[in-house]
């Protein structure tokens, strides 16, 4: 006979074990967003955010052959708190399996599987380490917030 | 309408590392060009190889209708030396994506997808191509080759789940491992049974397991020269042939789906290497290619 108990523990196990790895991902992007606020005054913020699948993605050709299309898709992006949502920008596509890790990313053609905390360390690194990706929070970086902007007309008046 | 598959690990340019002479690259061009014309492939993947091998290949070769595909990306501290030779009248590339698996400091290379399209087709081709590391730096049933095997397995898995029914998957490559190894057959569930593989269509067919001992029967007073493996090595307890070069198949091309396995042609291409073949130390040629067809059914230049 099945012993449900103990699955049942093992359940709540599992439970406790994917929370700590969830806990662990939150304080690495915590950790990158100290490091990075600290750099660019403030200018910079990287979040998980959802994002329609947009029609010329692979994605949506794929699914041209596919049944059941997704609409939405998980992304690591950067936005400048300064400027607000407007100002935000997918660096990467992002998944994370139910237990925590592995968290995938996946930009300029590459799919890199993150196991743990090291390798989630590594992988984020190698990102902003891209030059598309820094050309890309440069220009968040770069994007002011819309009263400045508009105030700008007014500083010119003498 | 068929497709003519192929991998070779070249060895001319091991981690996009070039080494081989002259004479050596011109004998892998006129193994390019056997396989292209002789044994007709469509597909070639080639490893140990840079993007400058691809180039120059495809041109020395003087294959007009072919393109090629680097997939020599460079990843970090990690190289990929894969890539591929494409007959453009039968496929094009759709999209291509480099799975790299990351554990602590160490990454490892899963694999290269390439999508690929036939002219009428209804569905593309999945193709993920692979060259693992070898022995030395990772050790045989060592937790590093469970995980490349799991990961392919999840990236298989990620294309079938776009699809209602079984999509068409090729995996092929150096795996280093042979088909009865726990990463490939426990792992990636490639089986040797076609009708367990017809049954569960979650399991991948491997016709390399019928690939595993000599390919010539001993008969009594008549020694025949044969091969029993894709690769040799200079050492060995029990062998020194590995079957470490394979093709693998989703269950959709056992009956159930466009495209349709032709096993008659999975082979061992047994290419007379020079300097005394893969058995020899005097060349760098250690793989022979393997090779596989698939089928598809058209009546009247239409799908049926």
């Amino acid at each position: 006979m099945a012993n449900y108990v103990e699955a049942f523990q093992d359940g709540l196990r599992a439970v406790e074990a994917a929370n700590r790895a969830k806990h662990e991902v939150k304080e690495v992007f915590d950790e990158l967003n100290k490091q990075l606020n600290m750099e660019t005054n403030g200018k910079l913020r990287v979040v998980l955010r959802q994002f329609e699948v947009s029609e010329l993605s692979w994605r949506r050709y794929e699914n041209i052959f596919a049944p059941k299309p997704k609409q939405y898709y998980w992304a690591i992006a950067a936005f400048n708190p300064d400027a607000g949502e407007a100002s935000m920008k997918e660096l990467a596509q992002w998944s994370q399996d139910r237990a925590g890790y592995p968290c995938k990313i996946t930009w300029a053609g590459t799919e890199s599987i993150c196991e743990d905390r090291i390798a989630l360390e590594e992988a984020l690194a190698e990102l902003l380490r891209d030059p598309l990706v820094a050309e890309t929070l440069v220009k968040v970086m770069k994007r002011e917030c819309p009263e400045k902007a508009e105030e700008k007309p007014e500083d010119n008046k003498e | 309408m068929q497709i003519s598959l192929a991998w070779w690990n070249t060895s001319l340019s091991p981690l996009g590392k070039p080494r081989a002479t002259e004479q050596e690259k011109a004998f892998a061009v006129q193994v390019v060009r056997f396989l292209t014309e002789a044994l007709g492939v469509d597909c070639l993947a080639l490893g140990e190889v840079t993007a400058a091998d691809l180039g120059d290949l495809l041109q020395e070769s003087g294959l007009r209708d072919y393109a090629y595909h680097d997939g020599t990306l460079r990843f970090g501290r990690l190289q990929f030396d894969t890539g591929l030779i494409y007959r453009l009248t039968k496929l094009r590339v759709l999209h291509s994506l480099s799975i790299v698996t990351k554990r602590g400091n160490h990454s490892l290379k899963v694999a290269n997808r390439v999508d690929l399209l036939a002219p009428d087709s209804r569905s593309p081709l999945h193709l993920f191509v692979s060259h693992w590391p070898s022995r030395l730096w990772c050790e045989e049933n060592g937790a590093n080759r469970h995980l490349l095997g799991i990961r392919l397995r999840d990236a298989v898995e990620e294309v079938s789940g776009l699809y209602e029914r079984q999509p068409s998957t090729i995996l092929m490559g150096d795996y280093n491992d042979e088909p009865f190894d726990s990463s490939l057959s426990g792992q990636l569930l490639a089986a040797r049974d076609r009708k367990l593989v017809r049954k569960n269509p979650q399991l991948l067919y491997n016709p390399f397991w019928r690939h595993l001992g000599e390919q010539e029967p001993h008969i009594p007073g008549k020694p025949r020269e044969s091969v029993c493996g894709t690769c040799h090595s200079r050492s060995g307890l029990t062998t020194r042939w590995h079957t470490f070069d394979q093709i693998m198949f989703s269950s959709a091309f056992l009956g159930s789906n466009e495209w349709e396995l032709d096993e008659r042609g999975t082979q061992i291409v047994r290419i007379p290497f020079p300097n005394g073949g893969v058995s020899s130390s005097r060349n760098i040629f250690d793989h022979y290619p393997v090779a596989s067809v698939i089928y598809r059914e058209t009546q009247h230049g239409k799908l049926c």
